[in-house]
């Protein structure tokens, strides 16, 4: 979804000759590499404690 | 020209396709290779299109970290994917319906479906002087002094996060024994070593 943002961002900062756009896009990338660090780094502390990633079976934060 | 175009629409399709094959497989590392394939013929595309340092960063960051990183946690976690999937198809219809309203959004805006019609050709060229110089310099000149300080605080992002994966994927293991460097730079020669006067033939007991 970051990479289909990215290329909008980057075509229309060519078709329009403003190079904004382009840094723009490196930014949405580097939030997504962080974010998908972040999100891998829960998966594995998850799947550590509890031996399953389960999608149905996630309700820890129920109460 | 037609080459162009031919290239153009081949590396989109080939993208399109290697999308929907990651969330279809049924196999998480083919999905996580199929996204990429999706990703190299997205910096393909950044290619045709001249923006040639985004193309080359797309490669580096998400085919040589972030895909390699996803690699590296579904084959070490062992899911039953096809679990997962059973209600994949539920969720279809109401899929379908965002996807369809985000289309009709494109369109809207490109004037297809009536409306204002040419809402993206009414976009002036103006400002063409960073085409002129070669992609890469003129990103830089435009990243290290305008948005000096947005670079800066990208930086602390990819900080934050690297702190948040480490602390949270740190596991201590309480048997394990370790060299403790500085208690091993911080002994004294006195606490060390006793020097012990022998005695002829006495030995030291």
């Amino acid at each position: 979804m970051l990479l289909a943002v990215n290329i909008n961002l980057v075509a229309f900062s060519v078709f329009q000759g403003n190079i904004v756009g382009q840094v723009f896009a490196m930014l949405v990338l580097t939030v997504a590499a962080a974010e998908a660090a972040i999100g891998l780094a829960i998966l594995v502390v998850y799947f550590r404690n509890r031996g399953t990633v389960e999608v149905e079976d996630i309700n820890a934060m129920k109460g | 020209m037609l080459l162009q175009a031919i290239a153009f629409y081949v590396f989109a399709a080939v993208t399109v396709g290697s999308g929907a094959m990651v969330v279809v497989s049924r196999n998480p590392v083919y999905s996580v290779l199929f996204l990429i394939l999706a990703f190299f013929n997205a910096a393909a595309l950044f290619l045709l299109i001249g923006a040639e340092f985004i193309a080359m960063i797309l490669v580096i960051v998400y085919v040589g970290a972030v895909a390699v990183l996803f690699l590296f946690v579904v084959m070490m976690l062992d899911i039953n994917v096809a679990k997962i999937k059973e209600g994949f198809l539920d969720y279809l219809p109401i899929g379908a319906m965002i996807g369809a309203a985000l289309l009709a959004e494109i369109l809207f805006g490109l004037g297809v479906l009536g409306g204002t019609a040419g809402t993206v050709s009414t976009f002036s060229k103006a400002g063409t002087q960073a085409l002129v110089l070669d992609n890469t310099r003129a990103i830089g000149r435009v990243l290290y002094t305008q948005y000096f300080y947005l670079f800066q605080v990208a930086g602390l992002v990819l900080l934050v996060a690297m702190i948040g994966a480490i602390v949270l994927t740190l596991r201590r293991r309480p048997g394990v024994r370790r060299q403790r460097v500085s208690e091993q730079l911080y002994r004294s020669k006195e606490a060390a070593i006793t020097v012990v006067k022998v005695p002829t033939r006495g030995g030291v007991s």
